[in-house]
């Protein structure tokens, strides 16, 4: 107690209003994200090929004019490909980051909220998921669901449940002991509107954040099932099953080695430099 | 208590002999009549570029000579740290200083590079930050801590490093060297960890200390003692630069005194001639400002409000039930509440055994020092925290009563206000939205906008506020939102838990004249928790002391002040800090 | 910080025996525990909410094998009730029997103990890495040296963001193929080592030194460190001194889970260089639905998961002294 009352003797004074600055890199994240949902959703936008036609006279064609990511072994087009494959990779990303941010919630909040058995109940259950290293635990799902399309999404969705769950839990308690809601029961709020009213908003305010930067993580992730042959399967142009294929090929085609890695970086850092940007906005605001 | 006695007369037993004995911690200033002041400062001028450019100081003139301690005082944003840090040469990666002259031990400060100013720093000039929990590194002992500075500046040799701590830190009075130095800060009392970062400023025999609010972070008690302390360096002669909002402590240990406000110096001179006849009109303000025993009933800021009006819109709700005036607004009988310690390591009382009685209109003081379980009897009177034995009565009514009709109205008739205005907001709202919360529901959409802007005019608010954030309102533009967003609901009680303790001065003394006010044109009663006992006795006419949970003393607030019966609150009283010369 | 407002009541003398560290030491391994039951526990609950019969699931593509299918029914007690079942289970794993892989027909405990070499080799080494590159990156960057601090940060959100198989396709197109200097077909020379290393272990050490800079940051703008200035000390020393111990303190628990990381990355990383190891086991394993296989893999790395972890908790209440709740006076 005594101890913040100096506070205000140190803190420098600050100046309330601020120049608004263009962040040219958040820009560009949102510029690279919109392509990469673009090409998922509809493709044809940026190229009329079909991604599976193969040529065998074309085959590692390196970039050219014609093809501007060179060709791969059958002869189909790089770049074609790689535009197709935006769409199984923001897919399964996008899924898994709903299905823990979903899941993560409700498990978080009612943690935070629920009564202390309950908290318990789902705490201890979170260190046992935690317990799982994130790619043995999406191998050992899909092992005893089988691939396909919605368990690899639940496979990478279940890894990001604990880190969601905690953060909402930690801001739920937060906000319950703040000094608002402290000041709304003096009121005499009835608590489940002060929950509605103060606590969820407050307490989800960060989510937006944990949804952005684990976008990224999922897409990685997607990715790396795919590239060991848990995802789609061929000849579907996917990432990662993309840059499996690549492998055998490396020493004389290096293109099909990088430039599906190339897009899949570009996505993941766009999606991290925006969580970033948004998680400072949020910081900002709290002080 | 009966430690600090002993540490103090040890202390003085000590000055008798110490000065000039070898290992003496301080040069004795055998300069002290020359004319060669230790730090001469011209024309100092200190602003920040960067994203924020800031102009922290200018035109500031400083000298401190040997023997003599300086004292800058002001409020937050007056330049004061800033200047403290600048003669170390610690001002900051975006600072730019300009000066006509720096001198420092007779050295051109101005041209000092990065190796001068590391010889200067703990060994030319020691420093002090306010808060030794977070001024000492908590993941070293004390011993590493005042070593680091012996061996930064080879004081002593390798070998004598263990003899010279324990040495340094009897001479400040801590107890029981050999087993402190090797505690880590958080093991230690408040007071010995302050005395620890003092033995560490003083490890490099420096000329000059300079102290940054060296006793803020304290409990009254131990300012009391460490106020002693410093004043026993400067009987052996040690030079201080030290930087102070209280003028109680500056009175207490300056010769010279400074006062700045924006960065500029608006008053220099004796202490004594500044503090009782001060020329500037800041500096009478400020002096004005500081609430007191010969302050009651007084304004302490030109604060005014229209009574009628605050009358008008603020007066208790009348409930035909409650009019029976002798029945208490608030009464608290025999209410004791135990807290689990962390870890299942069994329970510890906060509040034990308290009882009180709030009439309309009255003002109660409740004070004690941290931990005393004064802010958990906050929350038990306002009906948050359920008291484990005992019962809070409210009108007559108890907390418990089962109907929820009548449970809402005793909610409304107790409002609470906070130390922290600003966490008390939900930053998603603005400051209509904040104001209006408690009525939402309770009045029409028109009432209730017609009631905010009402409310914001009694506190003297403009209207333009109610759009903006809380985040953007200032510390004192804060509380007197809380105090409108109390009063929108007409409580018959209004408990307010440090309510100024993070305001400066100026500050304070306008929300305490806002409150004073308010009480007499509504007839709200107040129940006001305070560490500071001038607060209390200006404010209050009823007072309890508390001291580990119990009430130790009751009574009449001139009574209590003027012939305080409990020892604890007797000690309390005399660590005051007057002011008065030394 | 909270550990510094304890006030101890008196009067509950009798529970005050053990100070916080203690009890914080006995509560982080008493969860090691139960995650570890529980980590069996559920496995065991996963091969029976499985459609279909366990002895099916089991033997995978053998279904039909009679011989197989009641040397089965013997050793997991398929023949008696659920919860004897789950007790021959529970005593049977924590002895190192962990079934037979029917598809390799081989032990599974035998399949991964020789996998595991390679594996552990691999990760430990990229943690080591990891770890020292860290801290070179963290120190580096907070100096005041003009222009080192925007660079790393876009090397970092480089290899952040990129997989990590993908960083081992580049560095194998690179260094393997194109310069030649590193060979990963000879598996036995350390040279094959230092790509698949890289590729883990340096998006690692960027992660590491993110939270190591900003510890020291953190540190850096505490009173404390003005404090240790105002004394003398160069920026250099109380980065030294003061700032890099206070970093290092919440990144000691965080090796554990880097350390399972790593482990994870692993699993990709040995495909991509085709390496022997549990990745690759692993891998074939859920392609060709060999659930004993599986459930091995998984719980012999939750093992050396959680062992990891909780010893890097346990090794960061030790090293922190305000743990140390003891009042000497």
């Amino acid at each position: 107690m005594m101890v913040a009352i100096a506070l205000p003797e140190v803190a420098p004074a600050r100046p309330r209003l601020r120049i608004k600055r263009i962040r040219w890199s958040v820009v560009a994240a949102v510029f690279v994200l919109v392509v990469a949902a673009l090409a998922a959703i509809w493709p044809q936008v940026f190229t009329t090929v079909d991604p599976t036609y193969a040529d065998p006279a074309l085959s590692h064609l390196p970039p050219s004019p014609q093809h501007w990511a060179g060709t791969d072994f059958q002869g189909r087009d790089l770049l074609v490909r790689i535009i197709y494959g935006a769409r199984y990779s923001l897919l399964i990303g996008v899924g898994a980051v709903a299905t823990s941010t979903i899941i993560g919630t409700v498990l978080g909040v009612t943690a935070g909220s629920g009564p202390a058995w309950l908290d318990q109940v789902i705490s201890r259950a979170l260190d046992i998921l935690c317990a799982f290293p994130g790619v043995l635990l999406a191998l050992m799902f899909i092992a005893f669901t089988g691939p396909g399309l919605p368990n690899l999404i639940l496979a990478l969705g279940i890894g990001g449940i604990p880190s969601i769950a905690r953060v909402a839990r930690a801001e739920v308690f937060i906000a319950k002991t703040s000094g608002y809601v402290e000041q709304a029961r003096t009121y005499a709020i009835p608590s489940w509107r002060i929950v509605l009213r103060h606590v969820l908003p407050n307490a989800l305010g960060p989510l937006p954040v944990l949804v952005t930067l684990g976008l990224g993580g999922a897409i990685v992730g997607s990715s790396g099932l795919s590239f060991l042959g848990l995802g789609p399967q061929p000849p579907t142009a996917e990432w990662g099953l993309m840059l499996a294929d690549s492998r055998s090929y490396l020493r004389h085609a290096w293109w099909t080695g990088v430039f599906p890695g190339v897009a899949l970086t570009a996505v993941v850092i766009a999606a991290t430099v925006l969580g970033r940007y948004l998680q400072r906005r949020y910081e900002r605001r709290l002080r | 208590m009966t430690a600090a006695v002993s540490e103090r007369s040890e202390l003085a037993g000590e000055s008798g002999a110490g000065a000039d004995a070898p290992g003496s911690i301080t040069r004795l200033a055998a300069a002290r009549d020359s004319a060669q002041p230790l730090l001469r400062v011209k024309n100092l001028s200190v602003s920040f570029t960067g994203r924020h450019p800031v102009d922290a100081v200018s035109g500031l003139d400083l000298s401190v000579y040997p023997g003599q301690t300086v004292a800058l005082v002001g409020e937050s944003g007056s330049g004061k740290s800033v200047t403290a840090r600048t003669i170390v040469g610690l001002a900051g990666e975006h600072s730019r200083i300009s000066a006509d002259e720096f001198q420092l031990s007779g050295r051109d400060a101005l041209a000092f590079g990065e190796r001068q100013w590391q010889a200067v720093r703990g060994g030319v000039v020691g420093f002090v930050l306010q808060d030794a929990l977070t001024a000492l590194d908590p993941l070293r002992t004390v011993k590493r801590e005042i070593t680091e500075v012996l061996r930064t500046h080879k004081v002593v040799p390798r070998r004598e490093y263990e003899r010279r701590v324990l040495e340094l830190l009897a001479d400040v009075g801590v107890d029981d060297p050999e087993h402190r130095v090797n505690q880590y800060p958080h093991q230690l009392s408040g007071g010995l960890r302050q005395r620890a970062l003092i033995a560490s400023s003083l490890a490099g025999e420096p000329e000059l200390l300079v102290l940054d609010e060296p006793t803020t972070a304290l409990d009254v008690t131990i300012q009391a003692q460490i106020i002693e302390l410093l004043r026993e360096y400067q009987r052996r002669g040690t030079a201080m630069l030290m930087i102070s909002h209280d003028l109680a402590v500056v009175s207490q240990l300056a010769d010279q005194v400074i006062v700045m406000h924006d960065g500029k110096a608006v008053e220099e001179g004796p202490v004594a001639r500044v503090l009782s006849q001060p020329v500037a009109a800041y500096t009478k303000s400020l002096l004005a400002a500081v609430p007191s025993a010969a302050s009651r009933g007084q304004r302490l800021s030109g604060e005014r409000i229209n009574v009628n009006e605050a009358a008008e819109l603020a007066r208790p709700a009348q409930d035909p039930n409650w009019v029976a005036a002798e029945v208490p607004v608030l009464q608290a009988d025999n209410v004791t509440r135990y807290f689990p310690l962390p870890g299942g390591r069994g329970r510890r009382r906060a509040v034990a055994d308290v009882s009180l009685r709030l009439h309309r209109g009255q003002k109660l003081g409740i004070v004690g020092e941290s931990g005393s379980g004064k802010s958990t009897l906050a929350r038990i009177l306002l009906g948050l925290i359920a008291p484990d034995s005992g019962e809070v009565r409210v009108h007559g009514e108890s907390w418990t009563v089962k109907d929820r009709e009548l449970w809402r109205r005793l909610r409304h008739s107790v409002q609470f206000i906070s130390q922290d205005p600003i966490g008390s907001f939900d930053m998603r709202y603005t400051v209509a939205e904040v104001i209006s919360e408690p009525i939402q529901g309770v009045l029409s959409p028109k009432e209730i906008a017609e009631r905010t802007a009402g409310l914001l005019h009694i506190v003297g608010l403009d209207e333009r506020v109610l759009k903006v954030s809380p985040r953007l309102l200032s510390g004192g533009q804060a509380q007197r939102v809380a105090i409108c967003r109390a009063l929108a609901l007409r409580p018959s009680v209004i408990i307010c838990d440090e309510p100024v303790s993070a305001l400066d001065v100026s500050i304070q003394a306008q929300v305490l004249d806002l409150l004073h006010e308010l009480n007499r044109a509504t007839g709200t009663a107040l129940a006001f928790i305070s560490h500071d006992l001038g607060v209390v006795r200006h404010l209050c006419d009823q007072v309890i002391v508390m001291n580990n949970g119990f009430v130790v003393e009751r009574g009449d607030a001139d009574e209590v002040f003027d012939h305080p019966e409990h020892p604890y609150t007797r000690s309390l009283i005399s660590a005051i800090p007057q002011i008065s010369a030394k | 910080m909270e550990l510094v407002g304890i006030v101890v009541d008196k009067s509950a003398d009798s529970r005050r025996r053990f100070g916080l560290r203690t009890r914080m030491i006995v509560a982080r391994v008493a969860q090691a525990v139960f995650v570890l039951w529980a980590a069996i526990t559920v496995t065991f609950l996963a091969i029976h909410a499985m459609p279909g019969d366990v002895v099916s699931l089991l033997l995978g593509e053998n279904r039909n094998d009679d011989v197989l299918r009641a040397s089965i029914i013997e050793r997991w007690g398929l023949d008696q009730p659920v919860w004897s079942q789950y007790f021959i289970y529970l005593m049977r794993i924590p002895s190192g029997d962990l079934g037979t892989s029917y598809t390799l027909r081989k032990p599974v405990s035998e399949l991964i103990a020789e996998m595991m070499v390679p594996t552990f080799q691999l990760a430990a080494t990229a943690l080591v890495v990891a770890v020292v590159l860290g801290f070179l990156i963290a120190y580096a960057t907070t100096g005041r040296i003009p222009g080192l601090r925007p660079a790393t940060n876009v090397l970092e959100l480089i290899f952040l963001s990129a997989p990590p198989f993908w960083i081992g396709i580049v560095l194998l197109a690179v260094f393997s193929f194109n310069l030649g200097w590193f060979s990963v077909v000879d598996l036995s020379s350390w040279q094959s080592l230092v790509l698949p290393v890289t590729a883990i272990g340096l998006p690692m050490g960027f992660y590491m030194a993110q939270v190591l800079r900003d510890g020291i940051d953190r540190a850096l703008e505490k009173p404390f460190s003005l404090t240790a200035r105002s004394r003398g000390l160069s920026w250099a020393g109380v980065r030294r001194h003061h700032a890099l111990r206070h970093a290092s303190l919440p990144a000691i628990p965080l090796i554990g889970l880097v350390a399972g990381g790593l482990l994870g990355g692993a699993v990709i990383t040995e495909t991509v260089f085709a390496r022997p190891g549990l990745g690759q086991i692993a891998v074939n394993a859920v392609l060709v639905k060999d659930i004993p296989l599986i459930l091995g893999i998984a719980l012999v790395s939750t093992f050396a998961y959680i062992v990891a972890s909780t010893t890097a908790d346990l090794v960061g209440v030790l090293t922190d002294p305000r743990f140390n709740t003891e009042q000497k006076g």
